[in-house]
């Protein structure tokens, strides 16, 4: 039975990937990809991956899906050529049939690899689970044991958000924004806005005993303050890029502020003292929620029209 | 107990299947939609039952979020694809 379901599984998901890819419209190709997401969060609850299977549910069914049905907005708007197939003689079709057969040659030698790694990691986290101030392993791992690598990558999504809004003041034609005054869209955003709000601080909150976490927590809240802005709520805060560059520097900015305390007292940066560190834990994570969610909510804000943005004031 | 949440399963696993037929099928941008909103759905109550066959409470919070989640998908196709090409099939 078991092996059913997961060959199902498997299936339907190189399918999707594939229809994906070689289907003609683009917007049958996003819904697709849209599907192809949820197929990937059951797939991985099916390898007893909790953890990215919430992150792929939350980010890949929630955030990407609505960006791309904008990015498809955008080129209906700007009445884009339709996407043609490649030709053999373009140079970036053999450079795609390249990269992509050095990516699963790649892939197939870490396979065949057999894994004798020389720490046993598995172990030393477990032993050091008890130091670490939270007791699910895997926030262990992002907040404290490789908290470094955690603070770089939150530095990339700041970085990303930049590049958005560097892109958004070169955009020439942007997409009206149509706002809609529907009754039942707002008695939906009362009723669903509360609950979004709840389950990403239940997931913030649920981190540190069992899956669940900053990014997570932090896709989520994207997601209720695109349900806000799409409704046709702006807010004051949205609108002047002053906040907006505050609100993606917040979570960082806690972050090092966290980790350079102890240089003050002789000890290596992103040491956190053994009695507190559950709550620091949890602060450096509310401030990465809060931030997270602000900057996935910039990408999307970032791609409206320009005029519904304002500069910030200069008297 | 177990073989009614497998044969719940097989059903749950052919609803998916038809729904990614209808996507593909269209014929309208609005049926692929609809047909999205079923699989999500259909998703979610996967997730539920995978969290007991594989006792993995965790699948719950996700079954959760994609719940919350999943309309979003609608509401942003009616507010940005939809006033574009409205009355016109997408081919």
């Amino acid at each position: 039975m078991n092996e059913l379901i997961d060959l199902t599984l498997i299936c339907i998901l190189l399918g999707l990937a594939t229809l994906s890819l070689f289907t003609q419209s683009l917007f049958r190709s996003v819904m697709f990809f849209i599907l192809l997401g949820l197929i990937l969060s059951l797939v991985w609850i099916r390898l007893d991956a909790p953890d990215i299977a919430l992150a792929e549910a939350a980010i890949g069914a929630g955030i990407t899906g609505i960006l791309l049905l904008d990015a498809l907005a955008h080129l209906r708007a700007t009445s884009n050529t339709p996407p043609q197939l490649l030709q053999l003689k373009q140079p970036r079709f053999w450079l795609a049939l390249l990269s992509g057969t050095g990516v699963i040659l790649a892939l197939g030698l870490a396979v065949s690899e057999p894994l004798s790694p020389v720490v046993a990691l598995d172990l030393k986290v477990s032993e050091n689970l008890a130091e670490s101030g939270v007791t699910h392993p895997i926030t262990a791992i992002l907040l404290n044991f490789r908290s470094y690598d955690t603070l770089l990558e939150v530095a990339v999504l700041v970085l990303a958000a930049l590049v958005a809004l560097t892109l958004r003041q070169s955009d020439e034609h942007p997409v009206a924004n149509e706002f809609l005054p529907n009754q039942l869209l707002h008695a939906c955003l009362k009723l669903f806005f509360p609950m979004i709000f709840l389950v990403s601080m239940y997931l913030l909150w649920a981190g540190s005993t069992q899956p669940g976490g900053a990014f997570q927590a932090g896709a989520v809240l994207a997601s209720a303050f695109v349900l806000f802005y799409l409704v046709g709520l702006k807010t004051q805060l949205a609108q002047n890029e002053h906040y907006l560059k505050r609100g993606w520097i917040f979570g960082l900015a806690i972050f090092v502020l966290v980790g350079a305390v102890p240089l003050l007292q002789g000890q290596p940066f992103l040491t956190y003292p053994d009695a507190h560190a559950g709550v620091l834990i949890l602060l450096i994570e509310l401030g990465l929620t809060l931030s997270i969610g602000w900057i996935l909510f910039s990408l999307f804000l970032l791609s409206q029209s320009a005029s519904t943005f304002q500069k910030k004031d200069t008297p | 107990m177990n073989s009614l949440y497998s044969i719940t399963l097989v059903i749950l696993l052919l609803s998916l299947l038809m729904g990614v037929f209808r996507i593909w099928r269209g014929p309208r941008m609005a049926d692929r939609i609809m047909a999205a909103q079923l699989t999500g759905s259909t998703g979610v109550a996967v997730l539920l039952i995978f969290a007991e066959l594989q006792n993995q409470p965790a699948a719950r919070d996700t079954a959760l979020v994609l719940a919350l989640l999943a309309m979003l998908v609608a509401i942003a196709f009616v507010g940005r694809v939809w006033g574009f090409t409205r009355e016109k099939k997408d081919s």
